[in-house]
């Protein structure tokens, strides 16, 4: 009662002063007088306002001006607002921005004028109220409660709006009227809206994880844990050294398929002594070594084609090296050897090059020795005894004599990188080998009577078969 | 007592369920299409994308926004991973998710606590099935976010996540192969099995704010720490040491929007995005068939800028978008060298460069239902020759058309 009668009478000396009053502040509510840069809080009790002064009003904050005539603007939190003219004539105000409801009764012919950045409304009628938002870019959206209201753009084109119709004006101009949502269908609406809001923001939560599993999987691929067969199903691969000892260590290359497990491709050196921590050096020699002798002699190895149930094994034993271009056998000399470094083959004719050549070597089947040879100290390959009665690597005496065997190699499809190596034993039994050249490197399959039906798949770089050389 | 305590609860839960304010938000996007790889056209697929989610106003207060989302992707899409080129890639994912939003109506800031939980699928090659791809995810994030509302509609943000990765069906060859065989393992000391899994926090700061009345400005700088608790360190000679590796992503995103008006009907918009990617990695590399150690395998910086513009025609509530956005990747792996055509190391570092070309029409045809068209184009090219297992060059479009349906 004493609030309102202190509204009054300030609104009645406003009215000699020409100004209007502000009153229910709420929040951070501030005002700026006429030709003053700085702003003052409107503070909690009525306080005149004059014209020229301006009133804003922070997050949430809330603050209603009565006019001279008695009209009201109610204005909403972060809005901005400038009172241009309130006399018994009629009152201007300018909202740059946020939202205000203008309500006015018995305007008696007075003119109550609201001008935004990109439209000027006047109220028609004796009783009128609406509502008037400014967003960015100026763009205004008018909202009628009660009464008629005149709205010009900046064109100057003009129209009336009714009461419960909705018009948007920006800097183009208007936009058609349309019927305004009632009260509840606005609040449904706003959170329906900042509900929507809120449902992006928690999908883009989940934006950094999809990016860190994109690169997982990008790198699995470049790193080759993941080929496709020549059947274009899918084969995991790993390929990695294992060191078990100082001087030796065992390549692994292993395959998984969904139908058919694991299979492997291991190749196993023991050196002469202890090898470097970067086996680079020990790679690029493997092969051979041009000039002089490789730092390193591999003294023996094992190379097996293995899954769970089956394994073809090469192992060899008593390695050293030998010039093979200086030996007494010209059908061993070698032209060209293998550079690593660049993956192509140089020429190496007329020059020394050492490789290793093995007193003692066999090939297993499921443990089953299929062929071997034996020699001292052997300086060509061509001195090598084929094995017959004994074991080559471990001299045991064999239950039965090793049946004589054919190879042959053959290149069935022209068209494409495939090639069939047989070994056909006198005693029925076999040994074959299919070569495919794919997209991811080589496929091989092996097959061996021993292995009663089964095969075993292995897909690898086919770089290690020209480094190591002896794998079978 | 049971008969009555079960009484208790459908009565509260009425009288709960008539308290409270619920809308839905959601949509429907369905789109059909194609995608060439390399020169390859694959088959007419499509994708699909469906998102529900019953929002609820509890009180002035407190909103809940529970969610479901299921997506499917059969027509792979331009920013993807496409340089695997595998023949016939799926992937299917569906979300759960529950996201409070807490508020002072007088206050300036906003508190949303969430839980989300994923599950991925994909389907990579034709004898993957459902359920068990080898990169099938399932993934939990737990976290909060905070807001403050600077001037409507825009706010800064800060968010903090927990997260947990799975992928059920991958554990290591190697960690398979823990077996004597010929009296020698097959297996390094400290095999890992579930080396992708990972673990850690995610941090985001992001925000928005208008630049005067012709721009508004978008930024985020964002953080995801990542532990791989089954995967241990590659060391110089191939080995495997006793510590496990962890990744630092950093990303930091800025957008500029200016819209212009011509008139009521006849709007355009014009867009320029910046942002790096700058992944560390305590984890290295190790090239087994040349005996080569390659730190800092998985470090990388990327740029990447995007332009755009939009023509909106017709009125606010329903006009027709049409957008063409051009872009172009810069991908910079600072330790790893450049391989040669059959493998060899070269110098310098590897680079891949990516340019992208999208264009898209929407086209409104009733309230709420819009045709959708996108054409988009990559063309990508690196120094790296070596493409045996992963291709760095390559040109790919993809084409679709649809429609979409918005609650």
């Amino acid at each position: 009662m004493r609030r309102t009668f202190l509204i009054v009478v300030l609104a009645a000396l406003s009215r000699s002063a020409g100004a209007a009053v502000v009153s229910d502040t709420v929040g951070l509510v501030q005002i700026r007088a006429a030709g003053d840069a700085r702003w003052r809080p409107a503070g909690q009790a009525a306080r005149s306002l004059a014209v020229g002064d301006a009133v804003r009003t922070g997050f949430g904050a809330r603050a209603v001006v009565v006019l001279e005539a008695g009209e009201t603007l109610a204005l909403a939190g972060n809005s901005h607002l400038l009172l241009v003219e309130s006399s018994g004539v009629g009152s201007v105000v300018n909202l740059l921005f946020g939202s205000m409801r203008l309500s006015a009764q018995a305007l008696k012919g007075r003119e109550l004028v609201l001008r935004t950045p990109t439209a000027t409304v006047r109220a028609r009628g004796e009783t009128v109220s609406w509502m008037a938002s400014v967003f960015g870019g100026g763009n205004t959206v008018l909202q009628v409660d009660k009464g008629l209201i005149g709205v010009e753009d900046e064109r100057g084109r003009g129209m009336l709006l009714r009461q419960g119709q909705r018009l948007q004006a920006d800097a183009g101009g208007f936009h058609e009227p349309i019927e305004a949502p009632t009260v509840d269908q606005t609040r449904r609406d706003e959170f329906a809206a900042s509900m929507r809001r809120e449902f992006a923001l928690e999908l883009a939560r989940d934006e950094p994880q999809r990016l860190v599993a994109a690169e997982t999987r990008r790198a699995d691929h470049e790193l080759g844990h993941v080929l496709t067969d020549a059947d274009g199903r899918r084969v995991r691969a790993e390929e990695y050294l294992v060191r078990s000892s100082a001087d030796s260590f065992s390549f692994v290359a292993l395959n998984g398929r969904r139908e058919g497990g694991l299979s492997w491709l291991t190749w196993t050196g023991v050196f002469d002594r202890a090898l470097p921590r970067d086996l680079s050096d020990v790679f690029s020699s493997l092969s051979g070594h041009a000039d002089a002798p490789a730092a390193w002699t591999l003294v023996s190895y094992e190379a097996v084609r293995g899954s769970f149930s089956d394994s073809l094994i090469m192992r060899g034993a008593g390695g050293h090296q030998v010039d093979l271009n200086s030996n007494a056998d010209p059908t061993d000399d070698v032209s060209s050897l293998f550079d690593p470094a660049t993956d192509a083959y140089v020429s190496v004719a007329g020059r020394p090059v050492f490789r290793t050549l093995f007193d003692r070597s066999g090939l297993y089947a499921d443990g089953v020795l299929k062929r071997g040879w034996t020699g001292v100290n052997l300086s060509a390959q061509a001195d090598a005894l084929p094995s017959s009665l004994n074991d080559p690597l471990t001299g045991a005496a064999l239950a039965a004599p090793l049946p004589a065997f054919t190879a042959n190699s053959t290149f069935p499809d022209g068209s494409a990188t495939r090639r069939l190596d047989l070994e056909s034993y006198a005693d029925g039994s076999a040994l074959g080998l299919e070569t495919r050249r794919v997209a991811d490197g080589f496929q091989q399959t092996q097959t061996a009577t021993e292995f009663n039906g089964r095969s075993i798949q292995v897909l690898f770089s086919p770089r290690i078969l020209a480094e190591t050389g002896d794998i079978p | 007592m049971r008969h009555s305590f079960l009484s208790a609860i459908l009565v509260l839960s009425a009288s709960f369920a008539g308290a409270v304010e619920w809308t839905p938000v959601g949509g429907i996007t369905v789109l059909g299409g194609m995608q060439s790889f390399a020169g390859e056209r694959g088959s007419l697929s499509g994708n699909a994308d469906a998102s529900f989610a019953p929002a609820m106003r509890l009180d002035d207060r407190l909103s809940l926004l529970p969610s479901v989302r299921a997506e499917y992707e059969g027509t792979r899409r331009v920013n993807d991973v496409l340089g695997t080129a595998t023949s016939a890639q799926e992937r299917f994912e569906s979300r759960l998710a529950i996201r409070a939003v807490w508020s002072q109506p007088s206050s300036r800031w906003r508190f949303k606590p969430a839980v989300a939980y994923a599950r991925e699928m994909l389907k990579e090659t034709k004898d993957e099935t459902w359920g068990l791809g080898l990169y099938d995810q399932v993934r939990w994030t737990a976290g909060a976010e905070a807001e403050l509302m600077t001037v409507a509609p825009h706010s800064l943000r800060l968010a903090v996540d927990w997260f947990q990765v799975a992928y059920p069906n991958y554990t290591t060859l190697e960690s398979q192969a823990v077996f004597q065989f010929s009296g020698q393992s097959l297996a390094r000391e400290l095999v890992g099995d579930r080396v992708l899994d990972r673990t850690g926090w995610q941090f985001r700061v992001g925000g928005d704010a208008s630049l005067g009345s012709r721009a508004v400005a978008e930024g985020s700088l964002l953080g995801v720490w990542s532990r791989f608790p089954s995967q241990p360190l590659v060391d110089e000679g191939g080995q495997l040491s006793g510590r496990t590796r962890q990744d630092f992503l950093t990303s930091a995103a800025f957008a500029l929007r200016m819209p212009h008006d011509w008139n009521a009907d006849l709007r355009a918009r014009a867009g320029l995005e910046l942002g790096v990617n700058a992944n560390t990695s305590d984890q290295n590399g190790y090239d087994a068939t040349r005996g080569r150690f390659l730190a800092g395998f998985y470090d990388y910086v990327e740029w990447r800028v995007a332009p755009s513009a939009s023509v909106v025609i017709g009125p606010p509530r329903r006009p027709v978008t049409a957008q063409l956005k051009l872009g172009r990747r810069q991908r910079h792996y600072t330790r790893r060298p450049p391989q040669g055509e059959t493998g060899a190391y070269g110098s310098g570092s590897l680079t891949t460069i990516e340019w992208t070309f999208g264009a898209s029409l929407d086209y409104p045809m009733a309230r709420r239902l819009s045709l959708l068209f996108s054409v988009e184009r990559v063309s990508a090219s690196s120094n790296q020759r070596y493409q045996r297992y992963y291709r760095y060059a390559y040109e790919a479009a993809t084409a679709l058309a649809g429609l979409r349906w918005d609650w």
